[in-house]
């Protein structure tokens, strides 16, 4: 049962979270790269990563797609849902100067603490389908 | 190639669609009242944020005293100070004064 649920609905669930997330930056980039002005992190960092988050997030949901690159796809969602919780992690541990306003992400009604344990959730998910996944290619090998 | 996750996928872009974030329209938002603190050494310009139609959560964030918040750069918008002056509004920090002049520093 619990193995169905990882292996099943979780790489929907993250392509769903990715191609959304990705394609709201892409389609108003603007607006991203002015939420990404009020983060507390040097400005000059800005401009390269309103490229490269929705780029890693898109390549994320397409490796995710594919049966061949699904596994890789798990990981580097892993990756980035591990940077984003941390990310916030240092927000409510006050290791910045300030608290940004949380308005760039897809949940933008949540609060700090709602979006880190939403996190937390979607990395734990991640991470126990990676350990099926490995599973059942142990067994088949 | 799992059909489903490529119809989620499309979904998504959909979804991504729909409720991609508008900008303002280009204006100019100046400050227009401004407070000295107690000691008198730092003088602060505020707004009403919903005055111009800023959304709390979304266009801006309040710290846990109500009173101070913080908004983000939007460059659609040229902020000026009383003065005239432009500035970034991600360089305002999340400290400021209330209406009766008591100032918080934010941490």
């Amino acid at each position: 049962m619990l193995r169905r649920l990882a292996i099943g609905p979780v790489p929907g669930l993250l392509v769903l979270l990715f191609v959304y997330t990705g394609f709201t930056k892409v389609f108003a980039l603007r607006h991203f790269r002015e939420t990404l002005y009020n983060q507390p992190f040097p400005h000059a960092l800005a401009a390269p990563l309103a490229y490269l988050v929705p780029a890693a997030e898109l390549s994320v949901a397409l490796a995710l797609v594919f049966d061949r690159t699904r596994k890789k796809g798990l990981y580097g969602a892993a990756v980035l849902l591990t940077v984003f919780t941390l990310y916030i992690a240092a927000i409510l541990l006050h290791l910045f100067r300030r608290v940004p306003c949380s308005c760039g992400g897809i949940f933008r009604g949540l609060s700090w603490p709602q979006h880190f344990w939403v996190n937390v959730l979607l990395t734990g998910l991640t991470v126990v389908t990676i350990a099926f996944y490995s599973k059942n290619q142990f067994h088949h090998h | 190639m799992k059909k489903y996750l490529l119809l989620l996928a499309i979904a998504g872009i959909t979804a991504a669609w729909v409720n991609k974030p508008h900008s303002l329209p280009p204006t100019v938002h100046n400050y227009s009242f401004t407070h000295y603190s107690t000691d008198g050494t730092r003088m602060y310009y505020g707004k009403d944020l919903t005055d111009i139609n800023y959304v709390k959560g979304f266009d801006y964030i309040c710290l846990s005293s109500s009173t101070i918040c913080t908004f983000m750069g939007n460059t659609a918008n040229a902020h000026t100070d009383l003065t005239g002056n432009y500035f970034y509004t991600s360089d305002v920090p999340p400290a400021g004064i209330d209406d009766s002049g008591i100032y918080y520093d934010g941490f």
